[in-house]
């Protein structure tokens, strides 16, 4: 039997826009704006100021606590100011920008290769937090801190996410292709920091090249094991990944590391072995550009910090576009504008032409959504409640346990913004818990 | 760059739509009543458009009343009207229908707030509205003789036959709904009748035929073949019946191309056809013993097709998670047996639906979907 | 004729049996209420508005009684209905301006950063994106606070903001913490004079999104004789306590953030009437 999960949906998965073309690099940014919040908790604070020379590499801003993460001169040149810049989530943000000089001189200590088998866990460990890397799936939650999970979680298996299951995206999939090297020499160094576990590689059916790659370049690694999943969204979802690979169910408001293991994204997993084999820390990534509102989608390694703009440009985006997305289609952030630098969890655009205004209408209770909600919640029942601000009533509906994923909404023909509604509900059951 | 629009995510949504949805329950009962047309006559496909006419009318009205946008387009109150007009009898006359279909969509759906809102399945509100105010009314107890049923037995092939009854009954209205003269016991009423009273000496007449000093033990398949009804005569629409219960075939075609569709659950008809077949054999029906009922029989006459496939799988109505609909199924079929057994009504799916319909919010409060990563206790 | 009797005597019998199981159950079960409950519960205004932090005015009014609530917690008592509670209760309360609901906005005049679709409800348009105003401090206008107000006391107005009907609004409260943006305080029902700006935003900005956005000028502060107004993080506030309405800040607001409501409460402007009584005065 396939292994997967329960629920899920099967929307089209338009990879066929850009999963053909090889990983570019993107223009050359004049000037970046680093944000000093692209991961999961704390701000991270700025070591620089104005008027700094900064090499390649070098770090400019500092962990801003104990969940959060270092930032890097995705350039060589000159601080230029540190100031509330735009940002994805709406409201501009603290971030410095740094002039290009064109020079791209590495720091000193950046770019030389190392020998990670030689190093010690906690030395791995440290290199990874010094080189701020975080989820590059989307979530991006600092990747040191979920490598160090308290001693009493016994972990005992390391999954290795390339599922992408988001429709149009197309980045962990190009990676996989271009460079499996990096990808899975980084996956055997969080296999060795984690105690040497047992490692699983998920890749959903819609790649098979990637998954034929992987598992001819795992042949040599016994304790690799490279799984073939059946093509269902949300399946790149954390704890449906874990259900899917390992039969094995995240209790009710835990972590991956309650149930013994730990998952990390393909991007993620290269990021760790540059730091560790090559001393370099996150500066750039791998974004997909794509949609039916540009010329010509593509995949690009980008800076960290760079506009977004003239990258749309380079991909030829068309006159009329009504949506562009940050992200996948179904968990991604709609934009306001193509102004926006980019971010660690940038995984790709989606630039559509079209965006039609649904009117919600009641629901008519066909139970699309109970049926296809990966965790096994309500969603209609949430929406009405939501609907009538009985907010504090979502509580018993276990509005928490929501990920967000987008499904219900998907499916529902009544076309009603069931996750917006369960995202009120779950800010408005946070704030009376806080009270509390 | 024109201004962009920003929603929530996700920003894909999938084709299907309430509309598509009613559209294609719609397009799956056509055929059933088009063979009521066929079998019954020209006035049943009138009465049955008369009711999708004025269910789109009062859904007009309640929702300009209501100063709400006109939803007609999504298909749902033309789904009413015309499930309505299939469970009522093709001789009813036309201001029943419109009576009828009026109040499924005004006390059914728009008086708990349109579609979506409602507790009981408008159709069979209808229904039982005009069950109450018309209880002794003729045309709910006589049915209408299958026009030329004589000749069908007769031979001159079935389809020529049918030609010939619609051409009569354009030639003659009148009778169409002036048929106190000629009638006949509905398969389900007929062999009920026999079941309790053919076994003592005086018998009862059931279409003709006298059935009486039926020996002990005779079994209820015994009494459906003495009362003339044939099995393939009730799959393919050759019965007595209201306009669109008459071909179990053609409703349980389109039943299948829904659950295919994945528009209508498995489980409610599954189950319910099934608990309705048990039940019809185990439990006794008037003078015959345990275990002699006719599960066929009673699956294929009456209203159980159009009831598990169309009326008890209406989403709205019904309950949201898997279990809970099986216990949904579960208790329509153990009422539509005790009430068709043991009832004053030879029919018993519409009330065991709308009784089953009351039953869903506390149905849906027992049966909440197993949560992912729920702590086993 | 029998059948009648038998089912009259038989109902008949059954609605005994029943009356006199329910007086049994109200005898045993019976929970011994405070009498002083049942007599606060008729002098509260039981609008069961929640403003008190209590599920309802029973829930108060208990709350009263065992000494956990306060009186000056309900804003909706009137003052007569106050000192028949704390008369019932045995305390003495002091008396209380009533305060009603300000909405601190006129509503910024540039188009929204963006198309808005979703769901109509300033809570739900201000987790996309930041909600849709080029101003992130302004009404949303989507009138989740009229939806959240029990009185009936707000409307929205054809300019796109809510409105308050002064006689109906108690002060409850609950449309200042339906607001995401924090637009609505209560302020006392005397003062005319409001700031009718809520941006924080740095001058230039407000200035480029609101022509009557408060652009933090200091001006009012200045002008200001009794020390009442203060501008932190370019937006003013007033010390409602310190306010005489003299009206001079609404003269000196180059933008006319600062409003006099006087008109729309059917008074004269504030400024005419401190004038009249500082002649009185003398």
């Amino acid at each position: 039997m396939a292994r997967t999960f329960k629920g899920g949906v099967h929307p089209h998965d338009y990879k066929e826009l850009s999963k053909d073309r090889p990983i570019e690099d993107a223009p050359a940014p004049d000037v970046v704006f680093v944000s000093l919040r692209q991961h999961i908790g704390a701000p991270s604070k700025p070591v620089v100021k104005p008027g700094d020379e900064v090499k390649k590499g070098q770090l400019i801003a500092e962990p801003g606590g104990f969940v959060s993460a270092a930032c890097h001169s995705p350039v060589s040149g000159k601080v230029k100011s540190i100031k509330p810049r735009p940002h994805m989530m709406g409201t501009p943000v603290d971030a410095i920008e740094i002039e290009n000089d064109g020079r791209e001189e590495w720091a000193e200590e950046c770019n030389v290769p190392a020998d990670w088998e030689k190093l010690s866990v906690d030395e791995l460990k440290k290199k990874i937090a010094a080189a701020g890397i975080v989820g590059l799936g989307g979530a991006t939650f600092p990747t040191h801190v979920k490598l160090s999970p308290p001693p009493d979680k016994k972990i005992d298996a390391a999954i290795l996410n390339g599922v992408e299951c988001e429709p149009y995206l197309t980045a962990d999939h190009r990676l996989m292709l271009e460079q499996p090297d990096r990808v899975l020499e980084g996956f055997r160094i969080i296999q060795r920091i984690l105690g040497g576990v047992k490692g699983y590689i998920g890749i959903e059916a819609n790649k098979p090249d990637a998954y034929m790659l992987m598992k001819e370049k795992a042949m040599k690694y016994p304790d690799i094991e490279v799984v073939m999943l059946p093509v269902k969204y949300p399946q790149g979802a954390e704890k449906q990944l874990i259900k899917a690979i390992l039969d094995r169910e995240v209790p009710s408001g835990g972590l991956p590391m309650d149930v013994g293991c730990v998952v990390q994204n393909v991007g993620t997993a290269a990021a760790v072995y540059d730091a560790c084999a090559r001393n370099v820390p996150l500066i750039e990534r791998i974004m997909t550009v794509t949609g039916d509102g540009v010329e010509r989608p593509a995949n690009y390694r980008i800076r960290i910090g760079q506009m977004l703009t003239p990258i749309l440009e380079r991909s030829g985006l068309k006159e009329g576009v009504r949506k562009l997305i940050f992200g996948g289609p179904m968990m991604g952030l709609a934009q306001a504008g193509p102004d926006i630098p980019l971010a660690k969890g940038n995984s790709g655009v989606v630039a559509m032409m079209e965006a039609p205004l649904f009117e919600p209408r009641m629901c008519i209770r066909c139970s699309r959504c109970v049926d296809h909600c990966p965790m096994g919640l309500e969603p209609s029942v949430l929406s009405l409640l939501s609907e009538a601000r009985r907010y504090l009533e979502m509580a018993e509906h276990d509005v928490l346990d929501c990920i967000e994923c987008g499904v219900c909404t998907y499916i529902c023909p009544a076309r009603r913004p069931i996750v917006q509604q369960i995202k009120i509900g779950k800010q408005k059951v946070l704030e009376a818990r806080k009270k509390k | 760059m024109a201004q962009l629009i920003v929603s929530n995510s996700p920003h894909l949504r999938t084709e299907e739509d309430i509309r598509s949805i009613m559209w294609t329950v719609v397009m799956m009962l056509i055929p059933a009543g088009l063979m009521g047309a066929v079998v019954f006559g020209w006035y049943a496909a009138f009465v049955t458009a008369l009711s999708v006419v004025t269910a789109a009318a009062t859904e007009y009205v309640c929702q300009k009343v209501r100063r709400i946008p006109v939803t007609l387009g999504d298909g749902s109150a033309v789904l009413a009207g015309l499930l309505f007009a299939y469970v009522m009898p093709p001789n009813m006359p036309w201001y029943v229908a419109v009576i009828g279909a009026s109040a499924a969509i005004l006390i059914g759906k728009q008086i708990f707030g349109g579609l979506g809102c409602n507790i009981w399945n408008p159709a069979l509100v209808g229904r039982a509205v005009v069950g109450a105010a018309y209880a002794s009314a003729t045309f709910l107890s006589k049915w209408p003789i299958i026009r030329n049923a004589a000749a069908s037995s007769a031979g001159g092939g079935w389809f020529s036959d049918r030609l010939a009854a619609i051409k009569s009954s354009f030639a003659n209205l009148a009778a169409n709904i002036n048929v106190d003269a000629v009638t006949q016991a509905s398969p389900l009423y007929a062999v009920k009748t026999a079941a309790r009273e053919g076994f003592t000496a005086h018998g009862v007449e059931i279409n003709g035929n006298l059935i009486s000093n039926l020996p002990p033990g005779t079994t209820v398949s015994d009494i459906v073949h003495k009362c003339d009804i044939s099995y393939m005569n009730l799959f393919t629409g050759h019965q007595v019946g209201c306009i669109g219960e008459t071909s179990a075939g053609l409703l349980l075609l389109g039943g299948i191309i829904l659950i295919f569709l994945k528009i209508v659950d498995w489980r409610i008809p599954f189950v319910y056809i099934l608990t309705v077949a048990a039940l019809s054999w185990v439990l006794p029906l008037g003078e015959c013993g345990w275990f002699a009922g006719d599960p066929l029989f009673s699956v294929l006459s009456g209203g159980l097709m159009i009831g598990a496939f169309f009326m008890a799988t209406d989403m709205v109505t019904s309950p949201l998670t898997p279990k809970g609909k099986v216990i949904f199924a579960l208790g329509c079929g153990i009422l539509t047996v005790i009430i068709r057994y043991y009832g004053g009504y030879p029919e018993g799916v519409c009330y065991s639906i709308l009784l089953m319909n009351t039953a869903v919010p506390l149905i849906d409060r027992f049966c909440r979907p197993k949560k992912f990563g729920e702590v086993k206790a | 004729m029998e059948t009648v009797v038998v089912g009259v005597v038989i109902l008949g019998l059954l609605g005994l049996l029943f009356g006199f199981g329910l007086a049994m159950a109200g005898k045993v079960f019976a929970v011994d209420v405070d009498p002083r409950v049942e007599k606060l519960l008729d002098v509260l205004p039981g609008a069961n508005c929640g403003a008190c932090g209590n599920p309802g005015c029973s829930g108060f009014a208990e709350g009263l009684v065992e000494g956990r609530c306060d009186l000056n917690d309900c804003p909706v008592c009137s003052p007569e209905a106050r000192k028949a509670a704390a008369e019932i209760l045995g305390v003495e309360v002091g008396e209380t301006e009533r305060r009603i609901a300000v909405v601190h906005c006129r509503r910024e005049t540039v188009p929204p950063r963006f198309e808005y679709h979703g769901v109509k409800d300033c809570a739900a348009a201000q987790i996309v994106y930041g909600g849709f105003t080029t101003c992130r401090y302004g009404c949303l206008g989507l009138g989740t606070c009229v939806e959240a107000c029990p009185f009936g006391a707000m409307y929205m107005g054809e300019d796109g903001l809510p409105h308050i009907i002064e006689d109906k609004c108690t002060g409850c409260g609950n449309c200042v913490r339906a607001c995401p943006r924090g637009v609505i305080s209560l302020a006392p029902v005397s003062r005319d004079v409001h700031v009718l700006c809520n941006s924080k935003h740095p001058g230039k900005y407000t200035r480029d999104c609101c022509t009557h956005g408060c652009i933090g000028c200091k001006r009012c502060e200045k002008t200001c004789k009794h020390g009442a107004i203060t501008v932190t993080d370019f937006l003013a506030t007033i010390d409602y306590d310190k306010c005489v309405n003299c009206g001079e800040c609404v003269e000196v607001c180059p933008t006319g953030a600062i409003g006099d409501v006087s008109l729309l409460r059917d008074r004269k402007p504030a400024r005419e009437r401190y004038a009249a009584t500082a002649a009185q005065e003398g």
